[in-house]
């Protein structure tokens, strides 16, 4: 158990990759908030852990909106007395609109919950794990944020490089006191809304355009989490991990261009 | 225990960076071939192998020499059955000035830096494709992103190459659910290191180290050995930075800190 004992907090953790996150905590020995925006999605998140013999606390809170950030913080720190690690992971979607038609409080509101969230988030967290010189970080970004986003716009592309550039300023002051910031960039990640809601033909689609044929799941992205919040990583600070399945790889026309690569080797 | 059953090849594994991964890996069951050029030194790693409990095989090979590689490889496969995690480790470097390094010099470094990471993976991929996937790990370094600080820029260069060769195998082997992936150490603590390096140089680099520790082997290994896991099934043609945090900042940290501490006593916005 890596993680025995340890007060974690997640954002976002009502489902999805959160939820997964929240779970692969809590497997490790970890006491876990779990936020949400949704009371019943973290309540339910919360039960899971709760049945696992961990302490949990159900938060809902918008991490955009200070005043309730800041409450969660109070909370956790008289319910647990202390915070040993951040992993902000609330966001939302966006647009998925071009740059000339989004319209300004669209962008506005993924600003907000997506950056300042995490800016929000981490200057509440920040001032125990400095008191206490020790603490974990992690940012969940996108694979947007190393090119560009395929179905969102520009304002959630935007919003997840400055999740990054956060994180490296955060990682560069913070190592001082020993706390390791980081970010984890997802790829397609096949979550149970996703599964539900994507029609087969394109799961199938979006899988084969990724190098290892299959998309990622949460686990594969709150595995990757674990090991940037747990002490095998702590010599790794500012750092971007990718866990894509190698779809930052290539020109997104992977089947084709592999097929081709392998008949023309063959020639 | 992750890797019982698996077959692991580590090159340079006689000491430093691929000693520590070999014995990681060895701790988490993996049974280890110990390659080096130094025959002497993978006895020695395959022998605290064993003392772990796993079986080990020390094999003397130059990774430049694509001869040495094909018969390192042909052996593991006949006498253990195959091969499922490649770590290339072996490489070297010294500090040397481009006006003053001829051609044949240049081709020592890139033979065994990058040749060798060729070779050896070009060896192995018939058994990881056999054996239904695997995992192929380069280390690289900080060098093939930035430059090298002790190194020449044939080291710099190479590792550069590393980290190309990294994605576009990992592009080609994806759908034989072989991983590739790069580990960028920043300066690690090897006995190597700790002996070409003076006790100030280290402090320098402890203190320009945001983290203010000094990466050891050890750190390597642990991302080596999560890059190595299936927890890490669809991380490909990925790199991970162990360095702690000494390419982030371009100045040092006090003044980055003075320079903030002093805006917050004037409260002067610059700008907007």
């Amino acid at each position: 158990m890596e993680l025995k004992d340890q007060i974690a907090i997640v954002t976002g953790a009502g489902r999805g990759i959160g939820e997964a996150i929240a779970l692969t905590f809590a497997r490790e020995g970890a006491h876990v908030v779990v936020n949400d925006i949704h009371l019943d999605d973290a309540i339910s998140v919360a039960r899971k852990i709760e049945a696992m013999g961990r302490k949990s606390l159900p938060f809902k809170a918008d991490v955009s909106n200070k005043s309730e950030v800041k409450s969660m913080g109070d909370e956790i720190l008289k319910r647990f007395g202390t915070i040993d690690i951040l992993v902000n992971n609330a966001g939302i979607g966006g647009s998925s609109l071009i740059v000339k038609d989004i319209p300004e409080q669209v962008w506005d509101q993924v600003m907000a919950i997506n950056l300042k969230g995490v800016f929000l988030c981490c200057q509440t967290v920040i001032p125990t794990m400095i008191e206490r010189r020790r603490g974990k970080i992690v940012n969940i970004a996108s694979l947007a944020a190393r090119r560009m986003s395929f179905l969102g716009g520009a304002d959630y592309t935007a919003s997840k490089y400055g999740v990054v550039g956060l994180s490296h300023h955060l990682a560069y002051e913070l190592a001082y006191y020993g706390i390791n910031v980081n970010v984890v960039c997802p790829g397609a990640t096949l979550t149970k809304m996703t599964d539900e809601k994507a029609p087969q033909d394109v799961k199938e689609k979006i899988a084969a355009r990724v190098p290892l044929g299959r998309w990622c799941s949460p686990e594969d992205q709150a595995e990757a989490v674990l090991f940037l919040a747990s002490d095998r990583a702590k010599m790794i600070t500012g750092h971007i991990l990718d866990v894509d399945g190698g779809q930052l790889l290539g020109f997104g026309n992977y089947p084709e261009d592999i097929e081709r690569r392998m008949k023309a080797s063959q020639t | 225990m992750e890797f019982r059953g698996k077959i692991a090849l580590v090159t340079g594994a006689g000491q430093g960076i691929g000693k520590a991964t070999a014995l990681a890996l060895a701790r988490e069951g993996g049974d280890l071939v110990c390659n080096d050029l130094n025959l002497d030194w993978a006895e020695s790693t395959a022998r605290e192998v064993r003392t772990i409990g796993p079986r080990a095989m020390a094999v003397q090979a130059n990774v430049a020499v694509e001869g040495e590689v094909i018969t390192m490889v042909a052996k593991v496969v006949t006498e253990w059955g195959g091969i499922d995690i490649l770590v290339n480790n072996a490489g070297t470097g010294r500090p040397m000035m481009v006006e003053d390094m001829d051609k044949a010099e240049w081709d020592k470094i890139l033979d065994i830096n990058l040749g060798g990471v060729f070779n050896c993976s070009r060896a192995v991929i018939p058994t990881l494709k056999a054996r239904g996937g695997g995992k192929i790990i380069n280390i690289a370094s900080l060098a093939g992103k930035t430059m090298s600080y002790h190194g020449g820029a044939d080291y710099t260069a190479s590792k550069a190459a590393v980290l190309g060769f990294t994605r576009h195998l990992a592009f080609e082997l994806g759908p034989h659910k072989i991983n590739v992936n790069a580990i960028c150490p920043g300066v690690t603590m090897t006995p190597l290191v700790e002996a070409h390096s003076t006790i100030e140089m280290r402090e320098s680099v402890r203190s320009r180290t945001p983290l203010k520790d000094l990466v050891k082997p050890e750190d390597i290994a642990n991302a080596v050995v999560f890059l190595a896991s299936e927890k890490s099934r669809m991380i490909t043609g990925s790199t991970i930075d162990v360095d702690g945090g000494i390419s982030l900042g371009m100045q040092d940290w006090e003044t980055y800190v003075r320079a903030r501490k002093e805006f917050l006593r004037n409260k002067k916005y610059r700008g907007n």
